[in-house]
């Protein structure tokens, strides 16, 4: 009995119980294998479940006859990279081009197709980097963003967060800016003492707000307040995730970058995170919208939400009291049944005062009593709009949280109908986060 | 359970179904355990097991182990990590004798052993070179230098 002699069916059933690389190899055995392993059935699946693909399509979405072509052309365009790895980053995009594509097409629309290692090749040599292995194969998969119409700024695919006057909306960058904007900064922000950092995301606003690789230990940093003219930076994913950033044979490759956009999707898909709309302007952003980062509390009828984001670009590590900036965003609505005050219903209230308790750690550094909140008096109807506002405080300690109360009358502040009555504003922290966006 | 029940019919007898190989031996078989084979489930729906079925397909030895193990598989009370540890046992066979469980079961439609048999093939494939594949399983007939170089240079992926 020769393998062979099998029958196409029962070589049909041993080849399902095998991968790819295997399938690969059996169909240099002879003309016969080789037939059984052209069968389209199993190229099918693995297209599908290595890249996500349910359409032979190649690496640029262009159509191919078979699931086979379509296979062999993806392990062909990146036999220089561990395959584990291109598929890992496939995944990553996926998951964020999913979601935009659902919820954010115009961003989704942005992104730019995928770089060309002549690309890449040409950036490095103009910059004198190497850059990561994950970093490489996420720019083949997607050169960054395209951002020539000034309406765009706030389609970056980062988001970001507005409070009084300052508003980030952070980028990817494409390879041609990496190479601009970094040498830029090397001529002008005196980083030429520090080599290996490129520039990689950027606030397309007005607010400045800088992302950096290490092109040579794979982490991610932020400019803080300081950067200019200090150069300052720090961290933005935990460092003890970051390995083997250039092994091509080491069993698991991940840079910062590649971390940072893995975490960035999970919190998109998982809600924490949404898009806003501001006067006609959706983005995404930033503050979280789900506990335990986000607290929520209702009062006599009256709804507030509460989260806080830290704000890398106004930080400065180096002050003993405005180390930490974080901005917090209160989102206060009257729930459908309006409010019941001493057993009196009224279908309006307004805000008076506001009190808040900040601590740093468990210590309370901040118990201040105003009246209005950023100089508003919010008038909330029953189940109207949220009325959203958001503010800042600096703090010493990479960890502490913001609680407190607003003072309501029911009806308006001019002719109230009712007794002051109090909300809570439930307990939300202010955290230095593992990973800053 | 059917023989001791209480009702005035007579103990009902384990149905048997005889099969017969390619080289003449007969096989009985209880029909409980014969269903695990959806061609014979067929043939039994369909009433043609009354009389001894032929399978021309498959040899004495083969029918034999074949029998064996839809027995085993059909025992009542038998727990997974044991009748695991029979199944290994069961394929660690000449791999000229797993194709010959391939083709019975494919031919008799055994799903249980259809897997097992091709899993343990699969596992033998795995990782090896063409040659390795070759050697293993004693393959003579190869490509052209041509045909070599073409095929090679399409799944040269797969060598990485």
């Amino acid at each position: 009995m020769e393998l062979e002699a099998v029958g196409d069916l029962a070589l049909h059933l041993i080849l399902t119980k095998l991968g790819p690389d295997d399938v690969g190899r059996f169909a240099c055995v002879n003309r016969k294998l080789r037939f059984s392993a052209s069968d389209d059935t199993l190229w099918s699946r693995f297209c599908s479940e290595e890249l996500l693909l349910s359409a032979p399509l190649d690496p640029q979405g262009d159509p191919l006859p078979s699931f086979k072509a379509a296979y062999q052309k993806w392990r062909e365009d990146f036999c220089m990279y561990p395959w584990p790895l291109v598929r890992r980053v496939k995944g990553c995009w996926a998951r964020l081009q999913g979601w935009l594509l659902t919820n954010f097409p115009e961003a989704a629309a942005t992104l730019r197709k995928g770089a060309s290692e002549a690309d890449i090749r040409e950036l490095e040599s103009v910059l004198r980097e190497k850059l990561p292995l994950p970093m490489r194969i996420l720019y083949r998969f997607h050169d960054g963003q395209d951002f020539d119409d000034s309406d765009s700024s706030y389609l970056g695919i980062i988001g970001g967060y507005s409070f009084y006057n300052h508003s980030v909306n952070v980028n990817l960058l494409p390879l041609s800016k990496v190479i601009l904007e970094t040498n830029h900064i090397r001529q002008h922000l005196g980083l030429l003492s520090r080599p290996n950092y490129i520039v990689v995301a950027a606030s397309s606003t007005s607010g400045e707000k800088l992302f950096f690789l290490n092109c040579k230990d794979g982490q991610l940093h932020v400019g803080t307040r300081n950067l200019p003219t200090a150069g300052e930076m720090m961290p933005c994913v935990p460092k003890a995730l970051i390995s083997s950033v250039h092994d091509r044979n080491a069993d698991l490759q991940q840079d910062a970058m590649l971390l940072w956009l893995e975490e960035h999707g999970r919190r998109l898909q998982s809600g924490m995170i949404k898009l806003r709309e501001e006067g006609g302007i959706r983005s995404i952003c930033q503050f979280p919208e789900e506990p335990p980062l986000c607290s929520t509390a209702i009062t006599n009828g009256v709804h507030i939400r509460s989260s806080a984001v830290f704000v890398p670009e106004y930080s400065d590590l180096h002050s003993e009291s405005d180390r930490y900036l974080f901005s917090y965003s209160i989102r206060m609505s009257l729930i459908p049944e309006g409010c019941m005050v001493n057993g009196m219903p009224c279908d309006s209230c307004q805000l008076y005062l506001r009190h808040w308790i900040i601590r740093a750690n468990d210590a309370v550094v901040s118990d201040v009593n105003g009246e209005a909140v950023i100089g508003k008096f919010p008038h909330l109807h029953s189940g109207g709009k949220e009325f959203v506002y958001e503010s800042c405080t600096y703090l010493e300690s990479p960890r502490g949280s913001v609680e407190g109360a607003f003072t309501f009358v029911p009806g308006r502040l001019a002719a109230p109908k009712g007794g002051r009555f109090s909300v809570q504003v439930a307990q939300f922290p202010l955290q230095l986060p593992d990973y800053v966006f | 359970m059917s023989s001791s029940s209480s009702s005035s019919l007579p103990p009902c007898p384990k149905k048997m179904i005889t099969l017969k190989s390619s080289d003449g031996e007969t096989f009985q078989i209880e029909e409980t355990a014969a269903l695990q084979s959806k061609t014979l489930e067929n043939m039994i729906d369909e009433n043609c097991a009354s009389t001894p079925i032929p399978l021309r397909s498959i040899n004495g030895k083969i029918l034999a182990k074949v029998v064996e193990f839809c027995n085993k598989h059909a025992e009542v009370g038998v727990d997974a990590e044991s009748l695991h540890a029979w199944d290994a046992e069961f394929v660690n066979v000449e791999y000229t004798t797993l194709f010959d469980y391939i083709l019975a079961a494919n031919f008799l439609e055994i799903p249980t052993l259809l897997d097992l048999a091709s899993g343990v093939v699969g596992d033998m494939i795995k990782g090896k070179t063409p040659d390795e594949i070759r050697k293993m399983f004693n393959i003579n007939d190869a490509f052209s230098p041509e045909e070599e170089e073409e095929v090679r240079r399409a799944n040269q992926w797969a060598f990485e």
